[in-house]
């Protein structure tokens, strides 16, 4: 149930590595062991932890010393400092340095479940804080779905297709890549558009709190239900309910939801009287599920369930003809929004936009022509005033085989016209896009502006 | 005894027969498997810390894998001595996650170790939950919310009294992909 809370236990002693595993297992979290400080910081650059319990006394680099390096590399992680009796001091030390508590040992069962709930809520609340903030940001931004692209054109095409039925819907894509703008262009379109949309980011809650959240509850169900209150699944009665980040969802959530969509009611938590489920559920994932099925952490039966048809959203590297559109969308907004003379972006700065990956997709490009849009001068966007912005070395081209010669030909070309892509393109005679896809394949980069 | 699949309970040293025979009939109504006694084993000293002044419980999930019969699908083991882990303080029992073998002690859980000895009936229900919950971890299942599943864990001897012998409905839907699994 609690698989997605990991936890590393880092002891020399394998015999407390093994019980404290064992332990903590058995209450559900996902586990790795570190026999040394070392071994610890091996293990945290393969993957993140959300709790360390950690040996104060370790041959080698110590407990507190591995405290100061996470420190400053690791200060989302709570670190529990174990102690023996007789070094305490230590463990005081340790927390004056921030560690979050001490355990000595050996620990009283119920200690040890009590003090790593207590690191999930307060980490889960400090999470909720960032999401609920960038609900807010995302407001409203229907528009980011914006998109010429055949890759886009197919993705528009198959809401128009999908919206009329009642299916669910799984929507996959990168982060940023406008999921919600996806299902909510699905409500819009659909029969049910006169009734709500209701999201839900699954993974901005813990799983107690998603329960309620999603079923609602009766006064008195639990110690704080002073008052009734309707869940999301109430709330969506009629209309949509988007699901996002579902592949996060914990075990019993998955057990509950495949319920509901079992037998089209539900009840709230405390509740005795059954309640219809009229809704349509879209869920959105970044999550590879079907991965996540095999590791036994989500029910093939609720993906099933969910997915009866998936639209993949593309990223924006795959539809790089997009971004001149998104960017001068955005241009225009910004300048509105902060009151800046900005109308234009130089063709330096729109040839580094197609040059880019955009790892963080549209949303990555709204911020970065926000961030141009207020560091920016005048009423054009350089290329200096984007984030990513480099100066970049010069390349030399060598000849020999057919590729050579091409790639050698086409910075020649590249060179002549000083970059101008449209021009380049023109002499090459190839399209905008080949030409950037050509300067991508061979690993082609602008030389400096000097 | 059965041939193959059934779940075999070991006696170390002196468990009341009537404990064991209230078990049987409870385990059924929760296990689709025959439910086996098995001949008794002296208590388990080679388990003893010296330190502690404890039985150490791994020692003993161990020796039940090591001496099951054959066709023995889980092995649970039941004891009077005070049972404890490396880390932790003491342990009402002990299992494999997922594995074989459970044990329970009888040695809090009768209020052996207080001046409040409990009835029979009521040490029975709590022999039943206990070894219930320990066989549950052998097929994968963890520590559930729900304070009333028999999967809730229970530090206190007042939560064992509440709790219920049987598994919530989550709980119940995971034993059975367990057993889907052939865990």
């Amino acid at each position: 149930m609690k698989k997605n809370i990991r936890v590393m236990v880092v002891d020399d002693e394998l015999i407390v590595r093994e019980s404290l595993s064992g332990w903590l297992k058995m209450d559900g979290y996902a586990v790795e062991t570190a026999a040394s400080a070392e071994d610890a910081l091996d293990l945290l650059k393969k993957q993140r932890f959300n709790v360390m319990f950690l040996d104060n006394k370790m041959p080698g680099m110590d407990g507190l010393e591995l405290l100061d390096r996470l420190k400053e590399e690791e200060p989302d992680m709570a670190v529990i400092m174990i102690t023996a009796y007789g070094s305490i001091d230590g463990a005081i030390k340790a927390m004056k340095n921030g560690a979050y508590d001490y355990l000595l040992k050996p620990f009283d069962p119920n200690e040890i479940g009590l003090l790593i709930q207590k690191v999930i809520d307060y980490q889960g609340l400090a999470e909720e804080n960032i999401i609920l903030k960038d609900q807010i940001r995302e407001k409203n931004r229907l528009e980011s779905l914006i998109g010429q692209s055949k890759a886009m054109q197919n993705v528009f095409n198959l809401i128009l297709d999908v919206a009329e039925a009642e299916s669910n819907i799984l929507i996959t894509g990168e982060t940023g890549t406008g999921k919600e703008l996806v299902a909510k262009a699905i409500h819009t379109q659909s029969p049910r558009a006169y009734g709500p949309f209701i999201a839900v980011n699954c993974g901005a809650f813990t799983e107690h709190l998603l329960e309620s959240e999603l079923f609602g509850h009766e006064k008195g169900a639990f110690t704080d239900a002073v008052f009734a209150k309707k869940g999301r699944f109430e709330l969506a009665q009629g209309g949509t309910l988007f699901l996002d980040e579902v592949g996060v969802i914990s075990m019993k959530m998955q057990i509950d939801l495949l319920r509901v969509l079992e037998e089209k009611s539900f009840y709230r938590v405390g509740g005795t009287q059954p309640i219809e489920a009229d809704f349509r559920i879209l869920s959105a994932t970044n999550r590879e599920l079907g991965q996540a099925i095999q590791e036994s952490i989500f029910r093939q039966d609720l993906y099933y369930r969910l997915n009866v048809i998936t639209i993949h959203v593309p990223p924006l590297r795959e539809r790089k003809e997009d971004i001149p559109l998104l960017a001068n969308h955005f241009l225009r907004r910004f300048a509105k929004d902060l009151n800046k003379p900005f109308d234009n972006i130089s063709r330096d700065a729109l040839d580094e936009m197609m040059l880019y990956d955009w790892p963080g997709n549209v949303r990555e490009l709204e911020n970065a022509i926000e961030r141009a849009v207020v560091v920016g001068r005048g009423r054009t966007i350089q290329a200096e005033n984007l984030p990513f912005y480099k100066e970049k070395p010069s390349y030399t081209p060598k000849d020999g085989t057919l590729k050579e010669v091409e790639k050698g030909h086409i910075i020649e070309v590249l060179e002549e016209t000083r970059w101008n892509i449209s021009k380049a393109a023109s002499t090459l005679g190839i399209d905008r896009v080949t030409l950037y896809n050509r300067i991508k394949k061979y690993g082609l980069k602008k030389p400096s502006d000097a | 005894m059965p041939e193959d699949n059934f779940i075999g309970l070991r006696p170390y040293g002196q468990i009341d027969l009537d404990i064991l025979e209230v078990l049987v009939k409870e385990l059924r109504q929760l296990f689709p498997f025959p439910i086996v006694i098995l001949e008794a084993c002296a208590p388990p000293d080679f388990a003893y810390d010296r330190g502690r002044q404890q039985y150490l419980a791994k020692a003993i999930l161990n020796d039940l894998v090591k001496n099951a019969p054959q066709g023995c699908k889980r092995i649970a083991g039941l004891t009077d001595v005070d049972l404890f882990l490396p880390i932790l303080t003491f342990v009402y029992g002990e299992a494999m996650l997922p594995g074989q073998a459970a044990v329970v002690s009888t040695y809090r859980l009768s209020g052996k170790n207080s001046e409040n000895p409990v009835p029979f009936e009521m040490l029975a229900k709590r022999v039943v939950k206990e070894v219930v919950h320990e066989l549950g971890h052998t097929f994968n299942l963890v520590h559930c919310d729900n304070k009333d599943c028999v999967m809730s864990f229970a530090h206190e001897l007042d939560h064992i009294d509440k709790k219920a012998v049987r598994f919530c409905r989550y709980c119940s839907v995971l034993f059975s992909d367990a057993l889907g699994q052939g865990l």
